[in-house]
């Protein structure tokens, strides 16, 4: 049998836990626990909601659809910016570890709030036209972007490898920050590769 | 009818993405005091339409149209900035009290607790002394 005062010590040890373990829910409001991880994610989806059947060989004059697709879990409320770039296959996508975004302008751009957890996805259709070719060489002056026509004035040389006319279309993530009150690049992007036809 | 030009219509496009931006950030505001934004994150939504219709009415030369979308763009975007300043005062004052009522609780807790132990100690001490 012990001595009356380690049996004292123990109660006072099991009073003291207790106490720390009831006073756990108004301490734990007051301490802030950032998420484990945070993240956002970007893809393009084909004209049938899956991963298939994404346009490849186009030409103008023909309307394609894809779906583009935005998740939030960066433990808050996002204001994204998706822009639609369009490259010939000389510019350079952006870079992928460095942060910067393709300094090709933006065709299209979809601005999207989304809380934490929820998922955006639009479609995206587009069509070529003013395309010529002559010389190895391609160019397309104009491009249709959900129903609006930018000018786009691209060219690219044929690719002997490929036996292609390669483009890119560009789609990248941006987030709107609000200390600095601009939108940055989120440092996520996708692209489709397109191969322009002359003639269906 | 007044003739309007593009630079008319830029400044207001301009004038109601910023106050999309400015909306946002109370939203913000209004999340981290912990209340549900899935209203005001649904309002910023149709801002946002509203703004692109502007933006893209601009860029086709449709000055007055864009004027007009510009402006309900703002004006569903200073909505939201003042429902997120009455939401917000909502979500501090119910965090306030749930923290009180928490807290109470837990004072209330432990008193009870710490006077159970006390007691159950006061009847060991006796068997213990008794046993000697």
């Amino acid at each position: 049998m012990w001595q009356l005062c380690t049996y004292k010590r123990i109660f006072v040890f099991i009073g003291f836990i207790a106490v720390l373990l009831i006073f756990v829910p108004p301490i734990e409001s007051l301490i802030y626990v950032p998420c484990s991880e945070s993240f956002s994610e970007i893809g393009l989806i084909g004209p049938e909601h899956t991963t298939s059947g994404y346009p490849y060989h186009v030409s103008q004059g023909v309307e394609y659809s894809i779906y583009v697709d935005v998740g939030n879990h960066m433990g808050r409320s996002m204001y994204y910016r998706v822009l639609v770039k369009f490259q010939n296959s000389s510019e350079s996508l952006p870079g992928a570890s460095e942060g910067d975004p393709s300094s090709s302008p933006a065709l299209y751009s979809y601005d999207i709030f989304l809380k934490d957890g929820q998922v955006w996805e639009d479609s995206l259709t587009f069509s070529f036209a003013n395309a010529t070719f002559g010389q190895n060489m391609s160019l397309i002056d104009r491009m249709n972007i959900n129903g609006s026509w930018k000018d786009v004035g691209k060219n690219t040389a044929f690719d002997n490898a490929t036996g292609e006319y390669r483009y890119n279309l560009l789609v990248e993530l941006w987030i709107y920050d609000v200390p600095s009150d601009t939108f940055v690049y989120h440092n996520r992007y996708v692209s489709l590769h397109l191969d322009m036809m002359q003639s269906m | 009818m007044f003739a309007v030009n593009s630079d008319q219509a830029a400044e207001a496009v301009s004038n109601s993405d910023y106050a999309l931006r400015r909306a946002f950030a109370s939203v913000l505001e209004v999340e981290n005091a912990g209340a549900d934004v899935s209203a005001l994150i649904a309002k910023l939504t149709e801002a946002s339409r509203e703004l692109t219709a502007g933006v893209e009415a601009l860029n086709s030369g449709n000055y007055s149209a864009s004027i007009d979308h510009a402006n309900e763009s703002l004006n569903q975007s200073n909505n939201v900035s003042a429902d997120a300043i009455t939401l917000k005062k909502d979500a501090l004052l119910n965090a306030s009290n749930n923290w009180w009522t928490t807290l109470s609780l837990s004072m209330v807790g432990s008193a009870m607790f710490l006077g159970l132990l006390f007691t159950i100690w006061s009847v060991f001490k006796r068997f213990y002394k008794n046993r000697l």
